[in-house]
């Protein structure tokens, strides 16, 4: 079942997106900038707290964006899986952040408005870029000696609603509601401030962004109430939530305790031989007998590339269910073949250092010898650190 | 010069324009990512030996030959420049000037500008994106770590806001 949205995915050229992040950009650039933050004062003022103006940008641009991807996704038109999410590295990001929120306060920019104070004449806007690029030099030359450090705690893509279990549109709704209350907070507080510092005081909450900021909780609210009503209907019908596992993960599985596996193609139709896990059967083959199978053992299903929905015959399962992550197409690339650019889509960085665990289990179901084992390290040490995707800065 | 838009209409402006980035190429904004890459190409110009090798940090943008200014992050990054440029301009906020508080020199500013410059390029090294990919981007899609990140963001600011007052109040 493939949704409208994304339409560029991570597995096509990269150069398919180059002209529409251009027009991303751009309006980009005006959004920050109609915002005031092509200008280091009103940055400033944020962190004095008489016009909390980057803070109410901020978190509104989020809530807006995450009430459209709740509402989406909701209605079949966006597949939330297929988009980008950074990887979760729990202490480097506390700590890069902190840092970031260090250089922030003394450039009055972040690299992104530096880029619009640049553009709209501001010179400090100039330095502070500058200032980024010589910063992400200093720190590549670093980098190797602080690796350890720098790859510590990585969590993989880790977002609330995996964590805590919950549909993305309930948290979505919930950081809306929490949002609207530290805006009228915000409101109220630059009055304090302005009037302690003299300084000027920040715009509120009123008319025109009043009517806009109660559309977006109402379609925040919406999204949630659709998506909850099609998940009651989903307990009932169709819709089955499972574990993920990588393809790491199953090929040690398969390496360990094959005899603890059930291993279920959900394709339809017949796959040739040479593109199939091994001891693959046909879900189609066995759906009807998943109630008696014996519970001990661990069911994994994959799709062709982890992206189809789950048939709910699975809930009869007694035992262990898991899905393959990335489906066939992940196994392919990472265990099974000569790694393509879609590679990197389907390693987290957290798996960065399972280098020569992913070497074995290329040797071990290829049937390659040690020898070959350099060549198919080679495209994984290529493809592994870059992670083009990445938003920002690796 | 026109006033600024209400923080809340420019906020669901930049959520839509995210929105729309999620929709067309399935990931949201980046801006640091660019200054690592212009990084990265000044080095190999300047000093290539420190761009090749096992150990180098920065090979990985020209591995396998490629052009590494060929990324989406460069396009962004000139798409970023272009829209503050044409809305300065529209909007007669466009000036040639260094912005500071009124008890600051232009000097003391600039200095200032690129030092925190430095400090955000190795944090958004470290906090792998900025305020754009990863705080924005990340945060609005509900990831643990970006929330982390954004939280520190603002940690970090306040943290020295007391001790560099003089240059902006």
């Amino acid at each position: 079942m493939n949704a409208l949205f994304p339409i560029v995915t991570s597995t096509m050229s990269a150069t398919m997106e180059f002209l529409p992040v251009l027009v991303i950009g751009f309006l980009f650039g005006v959004a920050l900038e109609v915002a005031g933050f092509g200008n280091s004062k009103v940055l400033a003022s944020q962190f004095y707290f008489h016009d909390m103006r980057v803070f109410k940008v901020m978190f509104t641009s989020i809530i807006t964006a995450a009430t459209g991807v709740a509402l989406l996704s909701g209605i079949g038109l966006l597949d939330v899986d297929a988009l980008y999410v950074p990887d979760t590295f729990i202490v480097p990001l506390m700590v890069g952040g902190f840092i970031l929120g260090l250089g922030f306060m003394l450039s009055a920019y972040c690299p992104g408005t530096s880029i619009v104070g640049a553009a709209s004449g501001r010179l400090d806007g100039v330095v502070t870029f500058i200032g980024v690029i010589i910063g992400s030099v200093i720190f590549g030359m670093l980098q190797p000696s602080v690796q350890g450090f720098y790859m510590s705690t990585a969590k993989g893509v880790l977002t609330f609603p995996k964590l805590l279990g919950l549909p993305f549109s309930l948290l979505a709704f919930i950081v809306v509601c929490g949002a609207l209350l530290l805006f009228l907070g915000a409101d109220r507080l630059e009055g304090v401030f302005a009037r302690k510092l003299g300084m000027p005081e920040g715009q509120k909450m009123k008319g025109a962004a009043l009517k806009t900021m109660a559309g977006v909780a109402g379609l925040s609210l919406f999204a949630m109430v659709i998506t909850l009503t099609q998940g009651a209907a989903k307990v009932t019908g169709t819709q089955v939530n499972i574990a993920a596992i990588t393809p790491i993960e199953l090929g040690q599985m398969l390496v360990e305790d094959p005899r603890s596996l059930i291993i279920a193609d959900l394709r339809q139709g017949t796959a040739p031989a040479a593109e199939n896990i091994p001891s693959a059967v046909r879900f189609s083959d066995i759906k009807d007998n998943l109630a008696l199978m014996y519970k001990g053992k661990t069911l994994v299903v994959f799709s062709q590339d982890g992206n189809d929905r789950l048939p709910s015959e699975l809930t009869q399962f007694a035992g262990r269910t898991a899905r393959l992550q990335g489906g066939y197409e992940a196994w392919k690339t990472m265990i099974m073949g000569q790694p393509e650019p879609a590679y990197q889509a389907f390693l987290n960085a957290s798996e960065e250092g399972r280098k020569s665990e992913i070497a074995a289990l290329h040797a071990y179901f290829t049937g390659a010898k040690m020898e070959a084992q350099a060549e198919t390290r080679k495209p994984v040490m290529i493809m592994a650190p870059p992670k083009k995707r990445s938003g920002g800065c690796s | 010069m026109k006033q600024l838009w209400n923080p809340y209409l420019a906020g669901v402006f930049l959520g839509l324009v995210l929105l729309l980035s999620y929709l067309l190429v399935g990931h949201g904004f980046g801006a640091s990512g660019a200054a690592s890459v212009l990084g990265a190409v000044a080095l190999k110009v300047t000093a290539p030996a420190y761009t090749t090798g096992h150990g180098s940090s920065f090979a990985h943008y020209f591995a396998g030959g490629q052009n590494a200014l060929s990324t989406w992050l460069i396009y962004m990054a000139i798409g970023i420049f272009a829209g503050g440029l044409v809305s300065s301009v529209v909007n007669g906020r466009n000036k040639v000037e260094v912005t500071h508080g009124e008890h600051t020199t232009n000097t003391r500013r600039l200095i200032l500008a690129l030092i925190g410059g430095i400090v955000m390029g190795i944090g958004a090294r470290i906090g792998r994106g900025c305020t754009s990919s990863q705080a924005l981007s990340g945060g609005a899609l509900l990831s643990v770590g970006s929330w982390i990140f954004m939280l520190a963001v603002f940690a970090g600011a306040y943290a020295l806001a007391y001790f560099v007052r003089r240059e902006w109040l």
